[in-house]
């Protein structure tokens, strides 16, 4: 048997078989074992799982004690101890920050855009590729908005809906073509996108019907006074593209469209560009 | 020479929480356990709710919030560690 050095001192955890080259350790919660701590070893896979009774363990100092011990050499040994989920975010961000596509985009964010932003706009980049495979994105985008407000939720859809490639970097790019460029003329329209993302309407779960409507209307009138004629609406979800489809069907909002509205939809995901 | 994985269920949260004498204020922030008055921190300054707590890592007791931005923060700090 080869387990790490460290791990030898262990009394309450025997195991017997080869474990040379040991991958991982996962401490799993079992309170079905019938002791404090159990140790069962998978020799194919090179993991030792480590069973621990929480409850028994309250009975038991000596053993509450070992797995203690063995959470704190861990770190010191092994680098860390990780939550199981939190360790596959780890290894997917660490992959995804060395993908060249992503490199290239951050650092043309970063030559561009106000620094402050710079960490909302890479972890968005994150959350459109994880939304782009189909995975759900709905617990990081909660993180986002915990963080960084409704600046950083806002940031993250117009992101996801291809707005910084669409919109935003040639915005700085034609205007930076001008020889009297200031960054500070950039910077004013800028914030009105991601304040206000005049151009776009995100309908959430907890959006209430009216004040979807409200939004879509004020933003017509925000957008004609600057002479643009279409509005997109984007949307995710079974019940909210029902939701968006009866509100754009409402004579109220009928009456300012001077067309029909382009509908795009694919699989739970609609977008919507009505016209004026 | 590549470290081991050593992960936990979420389950054990305290029972990590506990190893490190940390513990869960009113607010469910993670603290001190000697001092409730002082909230442990991420390397980027952070407080950690208790629900966000991702585990922890070497570097003087390196403690992880599993949000994206820290997670982000993390990995290049890792990276830096390795060059």
């Amino acid at each position: 048997m080869s387990l790490p050095k460290w791990f030898k001192d262990f009394s309450l955890i025997k195991v017997n078989i080869d474990l040379s080259g040991l991958k991982q350790i996962k401490l799993l919660s079992d309170n079905n074992i019938g002791s404090g701590v159990k140790a069962e070893a998978d020799e194919h896979s090179k993991t030792l799982v480590v069973k621990v009774d929480p409850e028994h363990l309250k009975n038991s100092s000596k053993e509450l004690e070992e797995v203690k011990k063995l959470i704190k050499l861990a770190v010191v040994n092994e680098g860390g101890i990780i939550e199981e989920d939190t360790e596959k975010l780890i290894e997917d961000v660490s992959t995804f920050q060395h993908d060249d596509e992503n490199v290239q985009l951050l650092q043309e964010v970063r030559a561009k855009l106000p620094a402050k932003d710079v960490p909302i706009w890479e972890a968005a980049f994150y959350i459109r590729r994880v939304y782009q495979q189909g995975g759900h994105i709905e617990g990081l985008k909660r993180n986002i908005k915990f963080r960084f407000g409704d600046r950083g939720g806002n940031i993250v859809n117009l992101c996801t809906a291809g707005y910084l490639e669409e919109i935003i970097l040639p915005i700085y790019n034609e205007l930076s073509s001008n020889p009297d460029f200031t960054i500070e003329e950039f910077s004013a329209q800028y914030e009105v996108i991601v304040t206000k993302y005049p151009f776009a309407v995100f309908v959430a779960q907890a959006s209430p019907d009216s004040a979807v409507l409200e939004e879509i209307k004020s933003k017509i009138e925000y957008n004609k006074a600057y002479g643009i004629s279409s509005l997109n609406i984007h949307t995710i979800g079974k019940d909210n593209k029902r939701k968006v489809l009866a509100i754009l069907d409402q004579a109220e909002i009928k009456q300012l469209f001077s067309r029909d509205p382009k509908i795009t939809s694919d699989g739970d995901v609609l977008q919507v560009i009505v016209y004026f | 020479m590549m470290k081991m994985k050593i992960t936990y269920a979420k389950d054990l949260t305290s029972l990590v929480l506990d190893a490190f004498d940390k513990a869960v204020d009113d607010d469910h922030y993670l603290v001190e356990k000697k001092d409730r008055s002082q909230r442990v921190l991420t390397p980027d300054g952070n407080q950690i709710p208790v629900n966000m707590f991702g585990g922890v890592k070497k570097g003087s007791e390196l403690y992880v919030s599993n949000d994206i931005v820290s997670i982000m923060n993390l990995c290049r700090h890792l990276d830096e560690q390795e060059k």
